[in-house]
């Protein structure tokens, strides 16, 4: 074959009684049942593909050699690096929260109970969402981005290839970061959010520093403490999984690592308030 | 030895390969060359078990590795080093610590020992004093020499090429072939090469493999390959337009 021989590429028009008719019509509508069968089939596959990486990850999670010095970094990468949007956020939440509570319930002459209500409400359902929220924005983009980019530059090959378990290596010890962590970040942004709430509401709205205290301790126990920090934990599973499986099932160069890093950020975001319902209706229940 | 005995491997409607059988001798040096999408990269990729073939067997030592585990892969995979087309250096290790990699993994010598095999694999390769240097502020000829340096570590059996010379000027490409050579002569490892650069083939090669439509067409001593009447091979030896080729593939 030469240069000559190139095959022509230009489409033929069909005309006559060769055109497309109605039944070409007919066998479009006939492969929708194939078409949605197809989408269930990949869909399926790919539950199978996550449930197996997960199953996997925390098999391996504990296996030796335990991998410390990435364990660490992991820490002060959650932990560390997401400390002032964390600080930020909490500040914020606390302030809005208080004085919005605040002023509505002066209407019933009960906005004594704010601190109380602020406590209850930071430590059993904002504190861990929003600090989970608002870390998932930053770690499951970063861990897709760095682990598809492992990916597409062929690094987890090489460490395949050096007989270094890629999963054990890369993701175990990114989740069990993210279980630790995330406490401790829900921690912090409940103690900055009554730290705001204080300020408004003795500084600003003039309450009385003991009756706040006092409803705070009214309100709050610490079984309601320890189940939104379990809660938070969860989250943090569930952030640095989903990071990790986007960016290790990442395909097809740059775009597929800006795609890989997208996807984390979404499907972790809408399963962390899905989980936070089904959490929360379970511990109601 | 590496054996492929009667390999078959489809990706959906296209067939890769189509029942080859090609063997690596043990302390030489075997190229397999073909152009680009010919199926080259899958013959390596299935040396490592990274992809099962469809059907066939390869023989690693004689070992039947179709039924392996990923343990059994794992396990067998200590016995190679493998140079990836684009380096695949860890970029978030520095150059020591890339070729410290698969030392602190699989040895349990100190610092100082590790310390000292780096520095004399990366003497091996021409690079001295480059220890500490970013993987990003090395030049492609020197990723490949550090990726080179990573590969024979820890002093496999069998160390793998995959296109060592692709986008490299051809001085560099020179430095990189003979480099090639002169570590396979220092250690007696089997080597395989994947490569469409039919200079370097020849200029490193004890054996060559060429692969086209899913079969291979020749497989036999390089100065055989040189001399040989086939169409085929002859025209991508020269790369030559006019002949059995099909170009528009």
């Amino acid at each position: 074959m030469t240069l000559d021989d190139k095959p022509s590429t230009t489409p033929k028009v069909v005309e006559g009684k060769d055109a497309p008719s109605v039944l070409k019509l007919d066998r479009d509508y006939m492969q929708f049942p194939t078409k949605v069968g197809a989408e269930g089939i990949a869909f399926t596959k790919k539950l199978g593909t996550l449930g197996f990486l997960f199953a996997e990850s925390i098999q391996v999670m504990f296996a030796s050699p335990f991998r410390w010095r990435i364990f660490a970094k992991q820490l002060e990468f959650i932990g560390n690096k997401s400390l002032s949007i964390v600080l930020l956020t909490g500040f914020a939440v606390g302030a809005i929260l208080t004085l919005q509570l605040a002023t509505t319930m002066r209407d019933f002459s009960s906005e004594n109970m704010v601190g109380g209500i602020v406590a209850l409400v930071l430590s059993k359902e904002l504190g861990p969402l929003l600090a989970a929220l608002m870390i998932n924005g930053r770690v499951a983009s970063a861990i897709a981005a760095e682990i598809g980019t492992m990916r597409v530059t062929e690094q987890i090959d090489a460490l395949e290839a050096m007989s270094v378990d890629p999963v054990q290596y890369l993701i175990s010890p990114r989740l069990f970061a993210g279980v630790v962590m995330l406490p401790f970040m829900t921690v912090i942004f409940n103690m900055v959010g009554m730290v705001a709430s204080y300020i408004i509401a003795i500084h600003l709205l003039d309450l009385d520093p003991g009756v706040f205290f006092s409803k705070i301790s009214d309100f709050l126990t610490l079984g309601i403490i320890f189940k939104g920090l379990a809660k938070a934990s969860f989250f943090g599973l569930i952030l640095t999984f989903v990071g990790s499986y986007h960016g290790y099932y990442t395909k097809g160069g740059a775009a597929g690592v800006g795609s890989s890093t997208t996807s984390a950020v979404v499907v972790g975001s809408v399963l962390i308030m899905v989980m936070d319902y089904i959490i929360g209706a379970f511990l109601i229940a | 030895m590496i054996e492929f005995k009667n390999i078959s491997k489809s990706f959906g409607d296209q067939k890769i390969l189509d029942g080859i059988n090609i063997h690596f001798p043990k302390g030489k040096i075997s190229v397999v060359i073909g152009r680009s999408g010919a199926g080259k990269s899958v013959i390596l990729k299935q040396i490592m078990g990274f992809l099962q073939p469809d059907s066939g067997q390869v023989l690693i030592d004689g070992q039947d590795t179709t039924n392996f585990t990923p343990l059994e892969w794992r396990k067998i995979r200590k016995k190679f080093g493998m140079l990836f087309q684009d380096s695949a250096l860890f970029d978030s290790m520095n150059v020591w610590e890339n070729v410290a990699f698969p030392l602190i993994e699989h040895t349990s010598k100190s610092h100082s020992e590790i310390d000292t095999i780096v520095k004399e694999k990366l003497k091996l390769v021409g690079l001295n004093n480059a220890e500490q240097k970013a993987t990003a502020d090395l030049s492609g000829g020197m990723r490949k020499r550090v990726a080179l340096a990573r590969a024979i570590a820890l002093d496999p059996e069998i160390v793998l090429f995959d296109e060592p010379t692709s986008g490299l000027d051809p001085i560099v490409t020179t430095v990189i072939d003979h480099l090639i050579i002169d570590t396979q002569r220092a250690t007696g490892c089997t080597y395989i090469v994947i490569s469409h650069d039919i200079t370097a083939a020849f200029r490193i090669a004890d054996k060559i493999a060429m692969i086209y439509d899913g079969k291979i067409v020749i497989d036999a001593d390089k100065e055989e390959v040189k001399n040989t009447n086939d169409p085929l091979v002859k025209q991508f030896i020269t790369g030559s337009l006019e002949g059995p080729f099909d170009i528009f593939y």
